[in-house]
């Protein structure tokens, strides 16, 4: 080194001013493209395009982790039908989502009107909308009905499609048979008497059979439904883009362009949002919503047929013994966690549906927080020191709001009370995956927790009839009661709304007693919307209504 | 050096044969059915069966195997059981992702550490060294997820200069997006290699300028300029070699970066996928890794003997 | 390598040996002279200690808390580095999450310089197939890129600390076999072990005595360099959600759960942060001093 020394200074001085100019140059242009960052999302987000004052493109940051595959039933759960579901396609019976003040109902969809047959309650006949065509120009009608129908449910058909058969299926469950009348009259026959068809009917979607066709087994890549908004791209991971369809058969919607974001971590969303980097935010961390409010971002937040539960093992276990499983519904602080936990993101659940909902009942056991209570029926049941048990839970996925950190919560709620938990922990769509094989066998589990749309009436059928119990069906905790299955039967064979909404009344008050869930909030569907995105109606649904929202 | 390279092509391929074994079982022994996460919670068992054979899953493991090893030979990594598309269609833009920022991350840490590294080892006595060496040596214990967060705090959130996620804005595209995207992962990404770099740059460089035939160079009164491309050209295999590796090392660990970032790369393509049991994926995933991993090796050494024949003869 | 030049001094030390409190002197001697490890020492062992004494150190259990008291701001009263999202009282939940964190730092080091160690000795020491056999196996393992191997095989065990621990241990064995491997095929060739043979010494005393302390002395000094190393790995898992359950506190579950916080509450986040970062670093530092020093030693 003292060598080094004798050398001439200049030329090693020279040396490193080049390598400093290099650093500087780069620093500079990473500092140049920072300070742009901020105007470019803003200008890009807000700029202004012909005529029309702003430009009428809405950006969303959703929960999923990636961008739902935009067949006729899309992946990701919910939220895939959510954003690309019924923005790309129309069921025959679509979700009215315009009135805020009342749980959503059913509204004509690619059926203008249907009606059964007074001889035969069975046979149900739709009649077709006669202005829809799909977004490659090809009109709808009956034959695509039937194509529609036949991918799903006839195995020897050649353009079946196992996959979309296996998600979409159990919407046609109580199908027998279908058939075309004319080109614009579809009639379909169900197994028995079966009201809630209707219901099940708005989650198949239909696409267009040239496109399916022709594209083959590339179809999800080039999706065409007839819905609001058109397919334009997609970059898997980051964007999925769709176009107003103009000549939509429902009037055309005010955007011009929605553009779908996958932003799995919510506090990455919440970023992007303040960032200005999308317009609108699924759920973002229940802290931020004081911060958000007073940086003039609309919170949304509306009651909707949802339940975040955990789904109890009632066949074997202490969980068998429906005065644990009304201890446990008693020891849990909801009001603390909606409140304190969540900020007022969710509202207390204490049966499936929410107070105000036409099928919640008053007359269930109105659980409210009291430890000494449910200690009091755990030693009654013979648990006077309590038991451990394992809950499998999600680490996230749609309607679950802030699983792990809710989880922790019941768990010290029960733990206060004797019942020692165990919290597993699994990504959503594995959770999902081993729900539907029931509970392990290998190991002793007590409850799954999972988040649940409790939109249709057939929602009481599917997670609680005795003839749905696991494997037949997916009611996996083997709870049976026969007055609810009594009723349950009633109301699907109930066509007249008022009397079907008494009886699933009294099976929601049965539900609330027996307790085979342990029912902890509802969540409230929490968004936040930039301030310039005007005329969107937060509904009591887990669907969302684009064609009115615009941009000023 | 066509026989040096060769004869490390024929030692590769037991060890790829091997990758693509572990890889296939690692997977097989996972609990949990992939049928399940296609199919409708309330699909019934004939349904499930349809769909089982329809993905093959009804035969027995060593046919699995010997079936997908043949279709991966011919470029068929299968179709992805969940987003229902060629796996290839799924990885490579991926792929090409998470080698935008791995390079990015790899060259600003080569630059860095060369420029620090060179600077410590010509002035071991000086203050700046000693913080260039203090900072390196910490920046190897930094978490780069942790970093990660500490940046989107910063620059984000505080500062609102650099967007927090993705890779493009929305519409936008562009160079100069991209750049705008790729500064915070790629700060991320880099710390803990910049820290490795400069500390083996260092010693390189120390250890040369120590050697006999330097002592002379600088005796003879040649410029220092000279001199520090002489340092260089010495030092260089050693370094890009170390360079090289690094690569691997980000090419993998960016997973983690990636998952704060939601930078749509390959890293975050396997995790999801572990997550939703789409075996072909995942499968796939994690042997392009391990593949461009072991290729890489073979071109770091390739060009280390290409530069320094004693690598050629040992 | 300076082996080349101790086989002197190596074959000299075969007589019985009073070795032990002059040698570690030695070290401690060479090791103390830096004074960033001294202090890293001094923080790492402040670390380890509270951690493990978390239930005499800690102002409150690690489930403690309330709701209401959520989210307290660092330096609360009562709450030295602020409460979490349940009110939990942050401090003591390092405290206590530092026991996993540093046994999953610490324990795949351990396992895997004992099966890696062995592994390379008995390749290097025999050689031929035996060599092939295990060594190229391992290095099929080492192919793999070290945390997508981790993280795949903490996916597929499901999971927990212990598959954290497992999939770090295998993980760390084959460079750690590499380095005994050679270190024992270097051994093996030395001639002071012929020196030792034809003095006498059967060979399963050769082994235990020079052979063992000569690979020892590697191995330890590039395990000890991996514990930081193996502490990043494991949190990064735990980060990824592959760690422990809840409500069990563990520095890398503990900043996947705050990071929501990163906007509400930036300090609090970044907590645990730090503490894998002062770990790792003292380890770093601890480990290159220490490593020097058993050069200068030798």
């Amino acid at each position: 080194m003292r060598h080094i020394r004798i050398a001439n200074r200049k030329t090693v001085a020279r040396a490193w001013l080049a390598c400093l100019m290099v650093a500087a140059m780069i620093a500079l242009a990473a500092c140049g493209n920072g300070n742009t960052a901020g105007s470019d999302a803003g200008a890009s987000a807000g700029g202004a395009s012909s005529g029309s004052g702003k430009e009428q493109k809405l950006i969303i940051g959703m929960s999923a982790a990636n961008i739902p595959v935009p067949d006729t039933y899309p992946t990701e759960g919910f939220e895939g039908m959510r954003f690309v579901g019924y923005q790309l396609y129309d069921a025959l019976v679509n979700w009215d989502l315009s009135d805020p003040d009342q749980p959503a109902a059913l509204k004509p969809g690619l059926a203008e009107s249907w009606e059964t047959s007074e001889a035969d309650p069975t046979l149900w006949t739709f009649h077709l909308r006669q202005n829809a065509t799909f977004h490659d120009g090809t009109p709808f009608n009956a034959d695509a009905v039937i194509f529609g129908l036949d991918r799903i449910m006839k195995t020897d058909f050649e353009y079946y499609d196992a996959q979309i058969a296996g998600n979409s299926g159990s919407g046609l469950r109580y199908v027998d048979s279908y058939e075309k009348v004319d080109d614009f009259t579809v009639t379909v026959k169900t197994k028995g008497v079966y009201s809630f068809l209707l219901y099940d009917l708005t989650g198949i979607l239909f696409g267009s059979p040239d496109a399916i066709k022709t594209s083959g087994k590339d179809y999800a890549n080039h999706p065409v439904g007839t819905g609001p908004f058109k397919f334009v791209s997609m970059k898997l991971g980051q964007e999925l883009v769709m176009a107003k369809n103009e000549s939509y058969w429902g009037g055309a919607p005010k955007l011009d362009q929605v553009i779908l974001r996958p932003i799995s971590d919510s506090s990455a969303r919440l970023a992007a949002l303040q960032a200005g980097e999308i317009d609108w935010a699924e759920v973002p961390p229940t802290e931020s919503i004081p911060q958000l409010k007073n940086a003039g971002f609309q919170i949304m937040t509306n009651p909707y047929p949802h339940v975040w539960p955990y789904v109890l093992n009632v066949q074997d276990g202490p969980w068998k013994d429906v005065k644990v499983r009304q201890a446990a519904n008693y020891a849990i602080d909801r009001e603390g966690m909606s409140a304190a936990l969540l900020n007022g993101a969710a509202t207390p659940a204490t049966q499936p549906m929410y107070s105000g909902h036409e099928w919640y009942s008053e007359d269930g056991e109105p659980y409210t927080y009291d430890p000494e209570k449910a200690k009091q029926l755990l030693a009654e049941a013979g648990y006077p020191n309590g038991f451990s048990t394992t809950f499998i839970v999600p680490t996230s996925g749609s309607g679950n709001m802030w699983p792990i950190q809710m989880n922790e919560y019941v768990q010290k709620n029960l733990k206060a009370v004797g019942i020692d938990v165990k919290i597993e922990s699994i990504e959503w769509q594995s959770l999902l995956s081993s729900y539907v094989q029931g509970f392990p066998k290998d190991k002793e589990v007590g409850a799954y927790n999972i988040s649940l749309p409790t939109i249709s009436p057939s929602f009481y059928s599917t997670f609680f009839a005795t003839s749905a119990i696991f494997p037949n069906g997916i009611n996996i905790g083997g709870y049976s009661n026969a007055e609810l299955d009594d009723l349950i039967g009633k109301a699907m064979a109930e066509f007249d709304v008022v009397k079907q909404s008494e009886y699933l009344k009294q099976a929601s008050a049965i539900l609330a007693d027996d307790a085979p869930w342990i029912y902890v909030v509802h969540d409230l569907n929490l968004r936040a919307l930039s301030p310039k995105v005007k005329g969107f109606v937060q509904p009591q649904s887990w669907f969302a209504d684009l064609s009115t929202v615009s941009i000023q | 050096m066509a026989s040096f390279v060769l004869k490390r092509l024929a030692l590769m391929i037991p060890t790829l044969l091997g990758v693509s074994i572990i890889v296939f079982l690692m997977l097989k022994i996972v609990p949990g059915d992939p049928v399940n996460s296609i199919v409708a919670p309330d699909a019934s068992e004939a349904e499930r069966a349809v769909v089982r054979t329809q993905l093959g899953l009804d035969k027995p493991i060593v046919a699995q195997y010997g079936i997908w090893l043949g279709r991966v030979v011919q470029g068929n990594l299968g179709d992805s059981v969940t987003r229902r598309l060629p796996v290839t269609e799924l990885l490579l833009p991926a792929l090409k992702n998470t080698v935008i920022l791995t390079a990015a991350s790899a060259a600003a840490a080569f630059v860095i550490a060369l420029v620090i590294g060179v600077y410590s080892a010509y002035r071991p006595a000086s203050r700046i060294a000693a913080l260039f060496n203090g900072l390196s040596l910490a920046s190897i214990g930094l978490p780069n997820f942790w970093v990660a967060l500490i940046l989107i705090g910063i620059f984000s959130v505080t500062l609102g200069w650099l967007p927090s996620s993705g890779m493009s804005t929305v519409g936008g595209g562009g160079g100069g997006d991209l750049i705008k995207h790729l500064i915070l992962p790629t700060a991320a990404t880099a710390l803990s290699s910049v820290g490795v770099l400069t500390r083996m740059v260092r010693s390189t460089v120390a250890g040369i300028l120590q050697q006999d035939h330097i002592f002379a160079l600088q005796a003879k009164g040649v410029r220092r300029t000279t001199i520090l491309a002489h340092v260089l050209r010495n030092g260089m295999p050693t370094i890009l070699n170390v360079t090289g590796l690094q690569f691997g090392a980000l090419l993998a660990s960016s997973v983690l970066v990636e998952t704060v970032f939601s930078w749509p790369g390959i890293g975050q393509v396997i995790y999801q996928a572990i997550g939703q049991r789409d075996f072909p994926v995942v499968q796939a995933g994690v042997l392009v890794i391990a593949v461009a991993f072991v290729l890489l090796n073979l071109l770091v050494d390739a060009i280390h003997a290409a530069m320094d024949p004693r690598v050629r003869h040992a | 390598m300076t082996i080349h030049a101790t086989t002197a001094r190596d074959a000299a030390s075969l007589r019985p040996i009073s070795r032990e409190p002059s040698r570690v002197l030695l070290i401690w001697r060479a090791f103390s002279r830096r004074r960033s490890a001294l202090i890293a020492l001094a923080v790492l062992t402040v670390i380890v200690f509270s951690c493990v004494l978390a239930p005499w150190v800690a102002p409150y259990g690690p489930s403690e808390g309330e709701v209401t008291d959520r989210l307290m701001k660092i330096g609360s009263a009562g709450h030295l580095l602020g409460t979490d999202e349940q009110g939990r009282d942050i401090l003591s939940r390092i405290l206590y999450g530092g026991r996993l964190s540093l046994l999953s730092g610490v324990l795949p080091v351990l396992l895997s310089s004992l099966i890696g160690g062995a592994l390379g000795v008995i390749a290097g020491y025999f050689g031929g197939w035996t060599n092939t056999v295990i060594m190229r196996s391992l290095d099929i393992v080492f192919s793999f890129p070290a945390i997508l191997l981790a993280i795949g095989i903490s996916a597929a065990l499901g999971p927990g600390i212990t598959n954290i621990i497992i999939s770090a241990t295998v993980v760390f064995i084959p460079p750690v076999a590499r380095i005994a491997e050679s270190a024992a095929k270097e051994v093996r060739k030395e001639e002071y072990i012929e020196a030792a043979r034809s003095s006498g010494a059967g060979a399963g005393l050769i082994i235990r005595s020079h052979v063992f302390r000569n690979i020892f002395s590697k191995v330890f000094v590039f395990s000890t360099s991996q514990i930081g190393v193996c502490l990043m790995v494991a949190s990064g898992l735990s980060f990824l959600g592959l760690g422990v359950s809840p409500p069990t506190p563990e520095w890398g579950f503990m900043l996947n759960n705050l990071k929501q916080l990163i906007f509400v509450n930036p300090m609090v986040t970044i907590v645990p942060g730090v503490f894998i970062f002062l770990t790792s670093l003292s380890l770093n530092l601890v480990s290159d001093a220490l490593s020097d020093a058993l050069e200068i030693k030798r």
